[in-house]
């Protein structure tokens, strides 16, 4: 029962993890993510901590 | 930037969560959680979230007159005193000032501080300053909720730094990633690719339906994923925000569909305005001989006040209307059924029963939610 419920967890996540990564790379390219904002957030929290 | 809005939102959570556990032994020693929580909250309100100066002036606003009503004007009556913490979001609603006073947010915090002031025979000894500042700014559930609760928020504040713990962060992260998954795949799926290709302004049937039924989806998808998130990145900072969605299309009445959809707003319709105006109007002597009317009229206001939250437009008031009056009608049915015995379905099967029920009651919420979103023709 144990070894059943722990497979279905992997499958149903690895399902999950398959089907947000394909959605994300089809719907929100990623090449056009901007990266200024990711340096600007970087260097903000740097400065914080 | 508006929480969940943006890349660099995630960008600067990304950071903050694991350095918050990094450095959580060090941290322990020299500040409380609450005060870590507080600081990331107003350093986040005050660096990135839109119109911050309105935030922080709104936010002073309510804790003064908060703490005023709580310790100093005790004898008010909760109608006045509801009002007067109400008062700068009607004036956004009403649009007057709108710039000087609005922002993104202002319902969820106003909700809050009337929850805390109505349930202040119970917090006012548990009540501290620096707790409610974090309790309002909270930044996963700043924009959108789900409304939580002082008290429940309190005590997870007092468990203090143990709140950071590896049961929190992969729960928290499960949650994260199925509202990813529901708001930026199902969500923009359903609008790309369904709502787009069909002309809003159509007043074909067929149109009319396919854009009912992919609104519908599209506002569960995209509302319900925003919350996955806002639970997801509370519980990886060690806060257990409220659920605010459970399997809303299953539902087979009126009632319990608001117990699954915005749950959180549902309650807090339920406990601080349903309640207290059914009880107000139990002390009117001509109802005092019609419960069923009573009942009635706390429903139907509950419901239009809901539609008015949104705004004054007609869509919005039509919408709470609709869902006021699918409410009333259940619960005249069930007043029926209890005073002569006798059902409807008859000797119809109980399963029978509830797939008709449950059909009915999605078409029923479709449509309403179709006339909320202000795309049904003939509204405009």
């Amino acid at each position: 029962m144990n070894k059943q419920h722990t497979f279905q967890r992997i499958l149903k996540w690895t399902v999950i993890y398959v089907v947000l990564a394909l959605g994300m790379l089809w719907l929100h390219d990623p090449r056009l993510v901007s990266m200024d904002a990711a340096m600007s957030s970087v260097k903000f929290v740097y400065q914080q901590f | 930037m508006l929480p969940f809005a943006d890349i660099d939102f995630y960008l600067l959570f990304a950071l903050i969560v694991p350095l918050l556990y990094v450095t959580k032994l060090a941290l322990r020693h020299m500040v409380g959680f609450g005060s870590a929580i507080t600081f990331i909250s107003l350093v986040y309100v005050v660096v990135y979230y839109p119109k911050p100066v309105q935030l922080l002036t709104f936010t002073a606003y309510q804790c003064l007159f908060t703490w005023v009503l709580l310790f100093k004007w005790r004898k008010l009556h909760g109608l006045l005193g509801s009002l007067l913490l109400a008062l700068p979001m009607v004036l956004v609603k009403l649009k007057w000032e709108v710039d000087v006073i609005g922002f993104a947010g202002i319902s969820y915090i106003t909700f809050r501080c009337i929850q805390v002031y109505l349930d202040r025979e119970q917090l006012r000894d548990r009540f501290r300053f620096s707790e409610f500042i974090s309790f309002l700014l909270f930044t996963p559930s700043l924009l959108a909720g789900p409304i939580d609760r002082y008290e429940r928020f309190k005590s997870d504040l007092d468990q203090g730094w143990s709140r950071l713990n590896g049961a929190a962060l992969l729960a928290g992260w499960e949650f994260f990633i199925l509202g990813l998954l529901h708001k930026f795949v199902g969500a923009e799926i359903v609008d790309r690719y369904w709502l787009a290709r069909f002309p809003q302004e159509s007043t074909a049937l067929a149109d009319m339906s396919a854009t009912m039924y992919g609104y519908s989806v599209y506002l569960y998808l995209d509302f319900a994923g925003y919350s996955l998130l806002a639970i997801g990145l509370g519980r990886m900072l060690g806060i257990e925000l409220p659920k605010n969605f459970d399997r809303p299309w299953l539902t087979d009445t009126a009632p319990d569909f608001w117990k699954r959809w915005h749950i959180s707003l549902g309650d807090w319709l339920r406990d601080y305005f349903f309640r207290p105006i059914y009880k107000s109007l139990s002390g009117v002597q001509r109802l005092r001989t019609w419960p069923l009317l009573k009942q009635n009229i706390a429903l139907f206001s509950t419901f239009l006040l809901m539609g008015l939250w949104n705004g004054l437009e007609a869509h919005y008031i039509i919408s709470g209307s609709l869902f006021g009056l699918y409410s009333v009608a259940y619960n005249s049915h069930q007043h029926r059924i209890r005073k002569y015995k006798r059902d409807l379905w008859g000797r119809t099967p109980a399963w029978a029963v509830k797939a008709i029920s449950i059909f009915i009651m999605f078409n029923l919420a479709c449509f309403a939610l179709y006339i909320f979103s202000g795309r049904f023709p003939f509204l405009h």
